[in-house]
């Protein structure tokens, strides 16, 4: 037997070599020796893709931009470092001044200002009609549950306020969107001097600053520029049910709906984190 | 309701488009609210699938996660959440009202319910 070949035959093994079944002009064939490559020497697993969702504990939606995209941690997030595209970076650039910072997050987000809007119309109603809120019925509302008359809703006074017009409403309060904070929407955008309350000043700037033609109302109606377009309703009961082909979300064998006609009934929750 | 009929009935969060994705139209985010980016991939989207599947506690009910062109989601006007019962014979045996107002779970128990009841179901 000849030793210098298993000699080198082990020496490779020792270093962690395994078979080759590339040819010798591949890219191996630097480090291959008689079909044999070097595994330690292999390439470096690429680096795990960034999430799309706060992992590291990030607190506010700034602080997760700024960890992920703000690379020369000048403070700013430009379209360039951003790179998800204009109509999203448009999206998170509050102030339209072309880079997101900080400051883009400082005032109450368009839902916050929705929901804020949405909990006034609700618990300052003094009439029958849910459709309209009067500018004056807003400061009949107030004055009857500022109740030490100081023309400040304190949260005390405000969350009573609230009880009470609940109790009165047959079926309570109305169900809000996910995740919705009535209180803590009002509070990032009626209570502009922070101080946990509501002053009557600040509730009627509130109430103009969404009164869009000024005429003391707020009321129910079809945004500018014509109706909008009626809401799809989905598939009717009765009919045949939409037939689809989807995969889950770690992998693995597609499903079809119509698999399971003639077998099990079938209930489809729809959603999504947000 | 999983637990209760999930041998009886097949059960499936279809997870479609954020509602709330940070960079979308409708904000939410940061505070209580999940910090999510609109997924730009299939691949992010099964992410966040995945995390809201866990977060929510919601495995080990099988979920499906609806494609980028959003198909499924505009087949069933689904956005942004709703719930839907397809009877044994392929039909439509209750649709719920569109989100968050109409997501009403125990309409669904009820048509779960009427739908197992049924002698007329084509037998399995």
């Amino acid at each position: 037997m000849r030793l210098t070949p298993l000699f080198v035959l082990l020496a490779l093994v020792v270093q962690g070599c395994a078979w080759c079944p590339q040819p010798c002009c591949s890219p191996c064939a630097p480090v291959c020796c008689g079909g044999f490559v070097d595994v330690t020497r292999a390439e470096p697993a690429p680096p795990p893709k960034p999430k799309v969702f706060a992992i590291g504990g990030e607190k506010t939606t700034w602080e997760y931009l700024a960890a992920k995209y703000d690379k020369d941690r000048d403070g700013a997030v430009t379209l360039a470092e951003h790179g998800r595209g204009e109509a999203a970076f448009a999206n998170i650039d509050a102030d339209k001044d072309g880079k997101v910072t900080a400051a883009d997050f400082k005032g109450p987000t368009r839902m916050q200002q929705f929901i804020a809007q949405m909990t006034v119309a609700r618990y300052f109603q003094t009439d029958s009609n849910p459709m309209a809120l009067s500018r004056s019925e807003l400061e009949a509302a107030f004055t009857s549950f500022d109740t030490n008359e100081d023309d400040d809703l304190s949260e005390a006074e405000f969350a009573a306020a609230r009880k009470k017009v609940d109790a009165a409403t047959l079926f309570g309060p109305p169900p809000m969107p996910k995740g919705a904070d009535p209180v803590g929407s009002m509070r990032a955008t009626i209570d502009t001097d922070g101080s946990k309350s509501f002053s009557l000043a600040e509730m009627k700037a509130h109430f103009a600053s969404r009164d869009d033609d000024g005429d003391g109302m707020w009321t129910m109606r079809p945004p500018r520029g014509g109706a909008r377009p009626p809401r799809p309703q989905g598939p009717a009961v009765g009919t045949v049910a939409p037939d689809f082909t989807l995969s889950p979300p770690e992998g693995g064998a597609p499903v079809t709906l119509s698999s399971f006609k003639g077998k099990k009934a079938v209930a489809l929750i729809f959603g999504s984190y947000t | 309701m999983w637990a209760k009929h999930g041998d009886a009935v097949q059960f499936f969060v279809v997870y479609i488009r954020e509602a709330h994705a940070l960079d979308g139209p409708a904000p939410m985010s940061g505070g209580q609210h999940p910090i999510v980016e609109e997924p730009l991939t299939l691949e992010e989207r099964n992410d966040v699938a995945a995390l809201c599947m866990t977060k929510l506690e919601m495995e080990p009910m099988p979920a499906l996660v609806d494609g980028l062109d959003d198909a499924v989601d505009k087949a069933y006007a689904a956005k942004p959440d709703r719930l839907y019962l397809i009877a044994r014979d392929g039909t439509i045996a209750y649709r719920g009202g569109p989100g968050p107002f109409g997501f009403k779970p125990g309409e669904l128990e009820q048509a779960i319910l009427k739908e197992l009841a049924r002698t007329d179901a084509p037998a399995p």
